[in-house]
């Protein structure tokens, strides 16, 4: 192998790397960053969530390359990236319980809280508080507007489960949403 | 839908939907992005007026039209992306690797014999450090690190021993970077699967993403070198494989006497061991092998900002790499 060559060889990847990811960041950035905030209700967070999606891409070229569509793969990282945060978080409130007694009344997060109460922000509050299954079903059925069988594959997960997730978050919501009428 | 599935779809686009993200905001995280992309050695270089800038902004303009187009298209199909590089085998792997982190000081050892070890220290290949002996063997897609009696600590303080399987998935570029995300972990391993990805660069054998490796960490003003305690650590010879590492002497004081290792995978069979000696007119230093008497004198040694340079001495017998030579802090 010609060793002078691989530095142009590897300039010309990169490059078209860079092409790639600006074309898809202009065309999913945006709402990646929505669905992301709709999950974990932290602006910050969302962007670093979107953000490592496309570097899980761009890191991952031969992977993702294989998969049916770069979208769902960004979709499917931001979900993953999301449930990290949302546990870090978790834990984050366990350990100090001055941070946990200020988040308890803040889910899912400050900039949600100060929105007036009616009921969209209600209910936007509420599938924030939703376990996290339940809340990626709800989110992707009614936010992403997928079908059950759109679902389970983004999530990885069975048909069954989507119905049953979808079935108890709701569920779940109905009592919550009765209860603060 | 019933009346709660179309309240619940109201009031997640009416709250997100109206969650305000600008042009401006786009671009700014699209700029971070590509900063983030391009990793840390290149971080303090300008993006606008730079050639790959210039490549995607024009790019965006020619493919504006058609990027309108496809988004149109409710699940367009996925760009066509670059081929990768091919499997991994042992002797890829066998040298020195550094991950790829400005604040992560571990290195990783590969031998051509299969075998893995850690440092954090100058103390690699000497003392590797109790419990991070590993086997390593390719898999398909990557590769397995294997620990029978796996110790370690968290930051808490907790402690376990255990055998220990990790499967890494991996990639390897031809320039000498190798990313890779734990696939599978047993119980009592510390790391366990995430979509974390790992990155590392090829420091020894040599390596274009090696050989580009910038000094990191705080800057500091330039310093004279005056006794061997700022020599402690692991160095790499820039623009090259070569590895010096030099931790206290067990024997004599810190001060004026230290023990080196030098060592170059791929070149080099075997490392080279000896003494750093302060000489008392405070600048001067010389590395003595174990083996032989031909000394590298360096009359001067500059510090700063992770880097060393040494001026080596009119007459030295030995010398390292050049009449001046730029080392890169690595631990």
């Amino acid at each position: 192998m010609d060793a002078a060559a691989i530095p142009i060889r590897w300039a010309v990847e990169q490059d078209q790397r860079e092409l790639v990811l600006t074309e898809l960041f202009s065309r999913h950035g945006e709402s990646l960053v929505r669905l992301a905030y709709c999950l974990i209700g932290e602006r910050e967070l969302a962007e670093e969530a979107v953000q490592d999606a496309y570097l899980s891409l761009y890191r991952n070229w031969r992977t993702v390359r294989k998969e049916s569509s770069s979208l769902a793969y960004l979709r499917a990282t931001v979900i993953n990236r999301c449930r990290s945060d949302q546990r870090r978080l978790i834990r984050a409130r366990t350990r100090d319980p001055l941070v946990a007694m200020t988040q308890a009344t803040t889910v899912p997060s400050s900039e949600a809280s100060v929105i007036a109460q009616d009921e969209s922000s209600r209910i936007f509050a509420e599938v924030g508080r939703l376990p996290q299954r339940q809340r990626e079903v709800v989110v992707c059925r009614y936010y992403l507007d997928l079908s059950e069988r759109q679902t389970a594959e983004l999530l990885g997960i069975s048909l069954g489960s989507v119905k049953r997730h979808a079935h108890r978050g709701l569920a779940h919501l109905q009592s919550r949403l009765g209860e603060n009428r | 839908m019933n009346t709660l599935e179309r309240r619940v779809t109201d009031a997640l686009h009416e709250q997100v939907d109206e969650l305000p993200i600008s042009t401006k905001d786009l671009a700014q995280l699209q700029r971070e992005l590509h900063r983030r992309a391009r990793g840390p050695e290149l971080r303090d270089r300008r993006w606008v007026g730079s050639r790959p800038w210039q490549l995607v902004v024009a790019a965006c303009a020619v493919t504006g039209v058609v990027l309108g187009v496809l988004s149109l298209r409710s699940d367009p199909e996925p760009p066509k992306l670059p081929a990768g590089p091919g499997p991994i085998t042992l002797t890829e792997l066998a040298g020195v690797w550094k991950v790829q982190d400005p604040d992560n000081p571990w290195l990783w050892i590969f031998g051509a014999d299969g075998t893995l070890t850690h440092s954090d220290g100058p103390d690699v290949p000497l003392t590797p450090v109790e419990g991070t002996a590993w086997t390593v063997t390719p898999v398909s897609g990557g590769f397995q690190t294997v620990n029978d009696t796996a110790r370690w600590r968290t930051g808490d303080g907790v402690t376990g021993a255990g055998a220990c399987i990790v499967t890494w998935g991996a990639t390897l570029s031809t320039e000498g970077r190798m990313q890779g995300t734990v696939k599978q972990a047993g119980p009592t391993c510390q790391l366990q699967p995430s979509d974390e990805v790992w990155e590392w660069i090829r420091i020894s054998p040599a390596s274009i993403a090696g050989t580009n490796l910038s000094p990191h960490g705080a800057i500091t003003n330039e310093e004279i070198l005056t006794g061997t305690t700022k020599l402690f650590g692991t160095w790499l010879l820039k623009g090259t494989g070569k590895v010096l590492a030099v931790q206290p002497s067990a024997t004599g004081p810190g001060r004026e006497q230290a023990q080196y290792t030098l060592y170059d995978f791929g070149v080099a069979a075997e490392p080279e061991t000896g003494t750093v000696r302060w000489q008392t007119d405070g600048w001067t230093f010389v590395l003595t092998p174990d083996q032989g008497t031909c000394s590298a004198v360096y009359e001067k040694a500059a510090y700063r900002t992770s880097t060393m340079v040494a001026t080596l001495a009119v007459g030295s017998c030995a010398r390292l790499g050049g009449a001046i030579d730029t080392w890169i802090r690595l631990n």
